[in-house]
C-alpha cells in the first residue's frame, strides 16, 4: 500500500469510517490497509473521545460567569469595529449596575433612547478614517458603479480559483472571500490590480460605496 | 440575520441575542480546543464580530450552527496561525525508530481488557502527551482532534485550511508524523500494554 492510502486509511479510521479503511477510499485501493494503520488510528480516536475535559459543572460556570459583562464587552468590541454606533463615554470605568424592575427597566430604555438619538445628531459628518490593511478590516472602496466594479472583483478572483460570496449592505456593494494561504500568484495580481492590500487574516472583505454624486 | 443586513436599532439587541443563545455551544466548542478559558471566551467573541461582518454572506437555507462553527474554526485556526510557534519536525527529533516502533507495537495490537489503573495511566499520559502537542503544534493538534471526534473528511478539512487536495493530504500526512513524535510514550504504554 502506498504511503497515501495509508494514510487515507488512517483519516478514515480516525474519523470513524473503518468500513471504508478497508475498501475504497477517495479512489484510493485501500484494501488490505495494514492492521497496524488501523490499530493506531482506532486508538488515537478512542484517546480523544476518552480525554477528560473539564468536567460538565465547572464548564456550566464557565458559561454563566458575568453574563453581562461578556454581552457588554461584546458590543463595545462591536462598536470599536465600527459595527454598532459608538456609544456615548462612561464616566466611570467599572461595569455597569444591573438595572432591576419596572422603574429600572423604564429609566434604562429612556436612557437607550436618549443615547441612540444623541449618538445619531452628534454623529461625525465626515466618515471615520478606515484602518487598511488592519486585521478583521473591511477594505471600502469608491466607485460610480460598485456593482460592476464588484461583478469585475468577483470575475477575476473566480479566475484565480476563489468562490468570494456577493452581499448588499447599507446600499454598499460587499463581498468576501476566504482566500488560499499562503496567497497564490493569481490571486495576489488580483489584489494588486485592484489595489487591495491583502488581508491579514486571509479573509478577504470589501465594501465598495457609490460616489458622491454619481 | 435579517437585523444584520438591515442594521439600525435591532442590530444591538440582535448581537445580544446571538450571544445568549450561541454562547455556550461555540464556548464548548472552543474550549474542546483550547486549554485556556479566557482564550476560548476571546475566540467566541471575535467569532461573533466575524459573523456580524460576514453575516450577508449567510445564505438563509442553510443552518446556523454549521456556518457558526465553521467561522469559530477558522478564528481558531487563525489565532494558532499568529501565535506558531513553527517547531518542524527536526526539532522534535523525528527518527524513523520512533515510527518503526511505533508501526511494529501497533501491528501486534490485541484487545485484552485492561485493569481500572492501566486505564487511568494511560489516559494520564494521553493528557500529557496531547498537551505538548497542542502547545507545540496547535493547529495539527486540532485539525485531528476535529478528524477523530467530528468525522471531518477530506474535503471538508481542506475546506477548513483553505488548500488543494494534494496540500491537504501532505497536511493529514504531516499530522500524522507530528503525533507519533509526540505520542510515542503513549503509543508505547497503550499497544505494550495490549500486547503483554
Amino acid at each position: 500500500m502506498s504511503d497515501q492510502a495509508d494514510d487515507q486509511a488512517w483519516l478514515d479510521a480516525l474519523a470513524g469510517r473503518d468500513a471504508l479503511a478497508g475498501r475504497e477510499t477517495a479512489g484510493v485501493r485501500a484494501e488490505g490497509a495494514r492492521a497496524a494503520t488501523l490499530n493506531e488510528a482506532r486508538a488515537l480516536r478512542a484517546a480523544l473521545h476518552a480525554r477528560t475535559r473539564a468536567d460538565e459543572l465547572s464548564l456550566q460556570r464557565e458559561i454563566g460567569r458575568d453574563e453581562e459583562t461578556r454581552a457588554a464587552l461584546l458590543l463595545e468590541r462591536a462598536r470599536r469595529d465600527e459595527i454598532l454606533a459608538p456609544a456615548l463615554k462612561r464616566t466611570s470605568g467599572t461595569a455597569p449596575r444591573k438595572l432591576t424592575g419596572r422603574w429600572g427597566a423604564l429609566l434604562a430604555a429612556g436612557i437607550a433612547g436618549l443615547a441612540v438619538a444623541l449618538v445619531w445628531t452628534l454623529r461625525p459628518a465626515v466618515e471615520a478614517p478606515i484602518m487598511r490593511g488592519a486585521p478583521d478590516a473591511i477594505h471600502r472602496m469608491v466607485a460610480d458603479d460598485p456593482a460592476a466594479l464588484r461583478s469585475q472583483i468577483v470575475s477575476a478572483l473566480r479566475d484565480a480559483g476563489v468562490e468570494p460570496a456577493s452581499y448588499e449592505r447599507f446600499g454598499r456593494a460587499g463581498l468576501d472571500a476566504d482566500l488560499p494561504r499562503p496567497l497564490t500568484p493569481a490571486v495576489r495580481a488580483v489584489l494588486e490590480r485592484f489595489g487591495v492590500p491583502p488581508p491579514g487574516d486571509g479573509v478577504l472583505r470589501i465594501e465598495i460605496a457609490p460616489r458622491p454624486g454619481s | 440575520m435579517r437585523a444584520c443586513r438591515d442594521g439600525g436599532s435591532a442590530l444591538e439587541q440582535a448581537m445580544r441575542t446571538l450571544d445568549r443563545e450561541h454562547f455556550a455551544v461555540l464556548y464548548r466548542e472552543s474550549r474542546r480546543t483550547v486549554r485556556d478559558a479566557a482564550a476560548a471566551r476571546d475566540l467566541v467573541q471575535e467569532t461573533f464580530i466575524k459573523v456580524w461582518q460576514r453575516c450577508a454572506s449567510f445564505h438563509g437555507s442553510s443552518e446556523l450552527l454549521p456556518w457558526l462553527r465553521a467561522i469559530l474554526r477558522h478564528t481558531m485556526l487563525d489565532s494558532f496561525r499568529r501565535h506558531d510557534r513553527a517547531v518542524s519536525l527536526d526539532d522534535a527529533v523525528l527518527t524513523a525508530e520512533v515510527e518503526q516502533k511505533i508501526l511494529e507495537l501497533s501491528a501486534r495490537a490485541v484487545s485484552t481488557p485492561l485493569d481500572e489503573v492501566q486505564v487511568r495511566q494511560q489516559r494520564e499520559v494521553f493528557q500529557r502527551c496531547w498537551a505538548a502537542f497542542e502547545r507545540d503544534c496547535p493547529t495539527h493538534a486540532a485539525v485531528i482532534a476535529w478528524i477523530g471526534e467530528d468525522g471531518l473528511d477530506n474535503e471538508a478539512i481542506a475546506q477548513l485550511l483553505g488548500r488543494t487536495p494534494g496540500a491537504t493530504r501532505e497536511f493529514i500526512s504531516q499530522c500524522r508524523k507530528k503525533a507519533r513524535v509526540y505520542l510515542a510514550e503513549w503509543y508505547q504504554l497503550a499497544f505494550g500494554a495490549q500486547a503483554s
